[in-house]
């Protein structure tokens, strides 16, 4: 009778055995190995989490020739953001402009990727808010993985997906949520911009200039792409500007202020532009080394087209650095000759034993103004002024430029 | 030594953005640029004729055309591939070697760096190759690979050349630098 029963006994167990295993097994295979929640907090948790990482991460991607493979950390912290978070945050979803949906937690992530002998090293900084705008939590998360662990290129996936779940163990770990705690009250729709983003530090900077009394300014459209919040500073000052149009063919953007800044950069009648004639540029390069005051070059229009296939573009060589994009090309006469767009890639040709100088373009400022004139833009013309100098080109520029910084 | 190589196709998997058809019409000028079969793919593409303004080397062109290439290893593949490995490395290479990859074309239209439309190309191929050929005419994927892979231009050209994207690229093109724009 006792053996009948121990081996009654026994069979039940044989046959819970896999649940029990399952059950221990289901938060073991999601967390990392080694780590251990605290009593109560379950996983995968019910928590609605809205997770919002900037577009330019997102995107971020390159070809590499020789492996015949893409590059995709981009791809790999969209992966980590959707089906990793998934696993522990059933009800994650994405957080961003145009996004829509209901969320209990929002996690903010600025990721920055480094390269290091071989190593790839995945910076992310974070801050979790709760629906009205409390913000819960902040902390860095870093991870290291060799460029191809995991398979070729395979460092970008191993680094982003362990990254993710080490933010999101730290959450559970340190808010303990559940729906019960963080119902899903607020409304992506709802949140404000400046909730997402890093106000520390632009993801780029550029330069524009006032091109009317409307307070409107120019720039150029690859300076403002996937900005969250474009903010201008002139003369110590910041405020806001909200992109009003912009053409990705012309690489060309006005965008408003609301702010009286001046006159503004008037346009020569006509837009004619003579070969060799000075030209002052302006603009503020380098904002991670140099100081936030404008730099000022001086050249000469070189030539009246750009590289082969390009359109509606000149060539000066007053020199140009990162971050001048955007910056106004002057005449002596103190008039808008172009806006500076792009320079030639020194590194590229320095490979095959090629160094220019001095070779950058600017649109011409006559599809600026047709640009204008589409859009419903004000701007003013003068007559060509043939007794322009250095001194009105340098005044009528210096007192034109803002410096552009982009937050995502 | 004569070229080994076998190709079976086991699956096709054509994925192609969303989009509106409008009617054809001449595109601007762009820059073309391929990580594969650069020459054939071109010269395929160019007789639509709504590309044939396309070119090589308009390496100033806001607009570029850009085809590249990936093979995807499947699950299956790679432990194929990894026996594989170890038997043509046993023989010297006399025997050929088998993958198992799946093979994307992506051909991706870019304005000033900025992609407008996308279209990419799936097709898995198991092939055997032979390790010790060189110079291969086929860029590595065989005559049925590459026939495959010619298809994917006239494709992606007949598409484009329908998108409603590229032809607001080609109004506004038309708009700044077309002959009315230079009317006063």
């Amino acid at each position: 009778m006792k053996l009948r029963r121990a081996a009654h006994l026994l069979t039940w167990v044989v046959a819970l055995m896999p649940m029990l295993a399952a059950a221990a097994s289901q938060s073991d295979l999601l967390l990392p190995r080694g780590v251990t929640l605290p009593k109560g907090v379950e996983v995968p948790n019910d928590t609605a989490i809205a997770i919002y990482m900037p577009a330019s991460k997102l995107k971020s991607r390159s070809f590499v020739q020789g492996a015949g493979m893409w590059a995709e950390p981009g791809k790999a912290l969209e992966e980590a953001r959707s089906s990793v978070a998934a696993k522990l945050f059933p009800k994650v979803l994405p957080a961003g402009p145009g996004m829509t949906g209901q969320y209990g937690l929002l996690l903010a992530v600025q990721p920055d990727w480094n390269f290091d002998g071989g190593n790839l090293k995945l910076e992310l900084r974070y801050r979790v808010y709760d629906p009205a705008g409390q913000m819960l939590r902040e902390g860095v998360q870093l991870q290291t993985a060799g460029m191809n662990s995991s398979g070729t290129l395979g460092g970008f996936r191993a680094a982003s997906y362990k990254g993710m779940q080490m933010v999101l163990v730290d959450i559970l770990k340190e808010l303990k949520p559940s729906a019960a705690a963080f119902p899903p009250s607020g409304s992506l729709a709802d949140v404000p911009p400046a909730r997402l983003f890093n106000k520390t530090k632009a993801v780029a900077t550029g330069t524009g200039f006032v091109i009317n009394k409307n307070g409107q300014l120019m720039t150029a459209a690859h300076v403002l792409r996937d900005c969250l919040l474009v903010e201008a500073t002139r003369e110590g000052q910041h405020f806001d500007a909200r992109q009003k149009a912009a053409s990705d063919l012309l690489d060309l953007a006005v965008l408003d202020t609301g702010r009286d800044l001046g006159p503004g950069l008037p346009l020569r009648v006509g837009q004619t532009l003579t070969l060799g004639e000075s030209i002052t540029n302006v603009g503020f390069p380098l904002q991670d080394l140099l100081a936030g005051t404008p730099n000022l070059t001086r050249g000469n229009v070189s030539a009246r087209a750009g590289l082969k296939g390009s359109v509606g573009q000149f060539q000066f060589s007053a020199p140009i650095q990162p971050g001048s994009s955007g910056g106004p090309v002057v005449s002596d006469g103190g008039e808008l000759l172009g806006v500076t767009v792009s320079t030639l890639n020194v590194a590229a040709l320095a490979s095959r034993g090629l160094v220019p100088q001095n070779v950058n373009f600017a649109l011409d400022a006559k599809h600026a103004a047709a640009f204008m004139r589409r859009e419903g833009v004000e701007f003013a013309e003068v007559a060509p002024r043939t007794n322009g100098s250095m001194q009105m080109a340098n005044d009528a520029a210096l007192s034109s430029v803002v410096q552009l910084s982009c937050y995502q | 030594m004569k070229r080994m190589m076998v190709l079976a196709v086991l699956s096709a998997a054509p994925v192609f953005a969303a989009q509106a058809e409008e009617s054809v019409a001449p595109l601007p000028a762009m820059n073309f640029t391929s990580s594969l079969a650069a020459d054939q793919l071109y010269g395929l593409v160019k007789e639509n004729p709504a590309f044939g303004s396309l070119e090589k080397n308009l390496v100033g062109s806001p607009i570029q055309l850009r085809i590249t290439h990936t093979l995807q290893p499947t699950a299956g593949g790679m432990a194929t591939g990894l026996l594989s490995a170890i038997w043509t490395g046993g023989t010297l290479g006399l025997l050929p070697m088998v993958t198992n990859n799946d093979l994307v074309l992506h051909y991706e239209v870019l304005v000033n760096g900025k992609s407008l439309v996308s279209y990419s190309f799936q097709r898995n191929f198991t092939r055997a190759v032979n390790i010790w050929k060189q110079d291969d005419p086929t860029y590595g994927l065989g005559d049925q690979g590459l026939a495959w892979a010619r298809t994917t231009a006239t494709d992606f050209a007949a598409q484009a050349a329908r998108s409603a994207e590229m032809a607001s690229l080609a109004r506004e093109y038309a708009y700044f630098f077309g002959e009315a724009a230079s009317k006063p």
